[in-house]
């Protein structure tokens, strides 16, 4: 029987929703976190969009967030000029450093020692979150606002995307940069998936695939609307967009081919989205404060959504 | 006239085919939820305290001790227990008195406290005493405060 894709909307932002994060899947499940204009992140349970709690403490626009492996730290990247570590199970803040300018991108190791920050002071900063006392270090090179910065390769090399139209590959022990990928628009968004070390990239109207390694191009994919976002399933079956004309597009990696277009069930463009760890089901963050979660493989049972069998 | 009968027939078959199929695409049946994602309950800030996950992981997220020991724990909690109540029966002794905030910026006010929220992250105050004028209501944000005295009325003691 042919099913219709339904999302679970979650409520709760007032402002628009600028960035998104899913945790790794730990005992009590997986979580995903939200950056909103009105500068109150938000936790929530990952395959229910539960609300767990709100991140209470920044004075601006929060443009980044993201969870460590086992969702139990949190941190944010604002528009106060700070980037703020807290406890993702009790939602006290721990830390706030200080940055010189708007705070753009957040980014923990894997052994959850180590933030990385990006923004528009266009340095990158790893901070040691066991001295957080202690200065940072500094990565300097980039000619203007970092909008996104990750770690890859095992957390030896950071990558970085600015408003320079480049993306950066640096290495963290000689601070120098390995490589650099020039493009002829602003870059919207870039992924990073250790699996496979596979970047996605995302400008104009275009989603490229890169190995994060080499950063030798794997494909592009061309899309009928200027991306502002894209996110690749773990298993690299398919990718999603969400593009400014109120659209997300599901395709298939290999062949490219369209498989799914959500039309616009709300009225904003899809600010950002990203895919979960069992790669179940995408999250897609809107202009008008809601978070969408939609199924991978519609019609199957799982979290919030209910298997129909015929006859019921 | 037999052919034209046959094949409206059959332009009548085919359309009814096609229009099933129109039906059935257009007709797809949304997947069914159990129900909506709690939003935001309105009150507090969350992390509810009671959930499995916290009381599983919040022995180790009392963040200003070093990891100690069982009894150890215990009795910083229960110092902890007994500042927190004192303060907010002081609190509670303060309302409607004239309080005395230093704040960042070299800010210094007088106003009366009202109220705190539950996260003590704003004070509602009235009176607010500012280089513009006297603020009938306010809300203070207690991240932006440095300290802040008033006094308590000696004859009730």
């Amino acid at each position: 029987m042919a099913m219709r894709q339904t999302p679970l909307t979650c409520s709760g932002h007032t402002r628009p929703v600028v960035d998104l994060a899913f945790s790794g899947i730990t005992p009590y499940g997986y979580f995903l976190i939200s950056a909103c204009k009105d500068g109150k992140p938000m936790l929530r349970q990952g395959d229910t969009g539960d609300w767990i709690g709100t991140f209470l403490g920044h004075k601006g626009a929060v443009w980044g967030a993201t969870l460590n492996k086992e969702a139990t730290k949190a941190a944010t990247a604002a528009a106060d000029f700070t980037a703020k570590v807290w406890d993702a199970v009790t939602g006290d803040e721990l830390l706030t450093l200080a940055h010189k300018h708007i705070v753009k991108s957040v980014n923990f190791t894997q052994d959850s020692n180590y933030l990385l920050t990006g923004g528009h002071d266009k340095v990158l900063r790893i901070y040691d979150l066991n001295k957080p006392e202690a200065e940072p270090q500094e990565i300097s090179g980039h000619t203007s606002a970092i909008k996104k910065a990750l770690w890859c390769n095992n957390d030896k090399q950071i990558l970085s995307a600015a408003d320079d139209k480049t993306v950066c590959l640096w290495d963290r022990s000689s601070m120098e940069v390995v490589k650099t990928l020039p493009f002829d628009a602003s870059v919207s968004s870039m992924e990073y998936i250790p699996d496979g070390e596979v970047l996605v990239i995302s400008y104009g109207k275009t989603v490229a695939f890169y190995n994060a390694l080499s950063l030798e191009l794997i494909k592009t994919v061309d899309v009928p609307a200027s991306v502002h976002s894209a996110s690749l399933h773990p298993e690299k079956d398919f990718f999603v967009v969400g593009g400014d004309d109120f659209k997300l597009y599901k395709y298939d990696y290999s062949t490219k081919e369209e498989l799914e277009k959500a039309e616009k069930t709300f009225q904003w463009p899809i600010e950002t989205e990203k895919r979960v760890p069992d790669g179940e089901l995408y999250a897609s963050g809107s202009e008008d404060g809601t978070l969408r979660l939609w199924q991978t493989a519609v019609g199957k049972t799982y979290g919030l959504w209910k298997c129909v069998l015929p006859g019921e | 006239m037999c052919s034209v009968v046959f094949s409206y027939v059959t332009r009548y078959g085919y359309m009814i085919h096609n229009r099933g199929n129109l039906l059935a695409a257009v007709m797809k049946t949304p997947v069914r939820v159990l129900r909506l994602p709690r939003g935001p309950d309105g009150s507090s800030r969350g992390f509810d305290p009671s959930s499995a996950r916290y009381q599983a992981l919040c022995p180790s997220t009392i963040s200003a001790s070093d990891p100690v020991d069982c009894v150890d724990l215990k009795s910083e909690q229960r110092a902890r227990s007994v500042l927190r109540e004192r303060y907010l029966r002081s609190l509670i002794s303060m309302v409607k008195r004239d309080v005395k905030f230093t704040m960042y910026e070299k800010v210094k006010v007088d106003a009366v406290f009202q109220a705190s929220d539950i996260d003590i992250l704003n004070f509602q105050v009235a009176d607010l005493e500012t280089p513009l004028g006297v603020q009938k209501e306010a809300l203070i944000r207690c991240p932006d405060v440095i300290s802040y005295s008033f006094e308590i009325d000696s004859s009730k003691m």
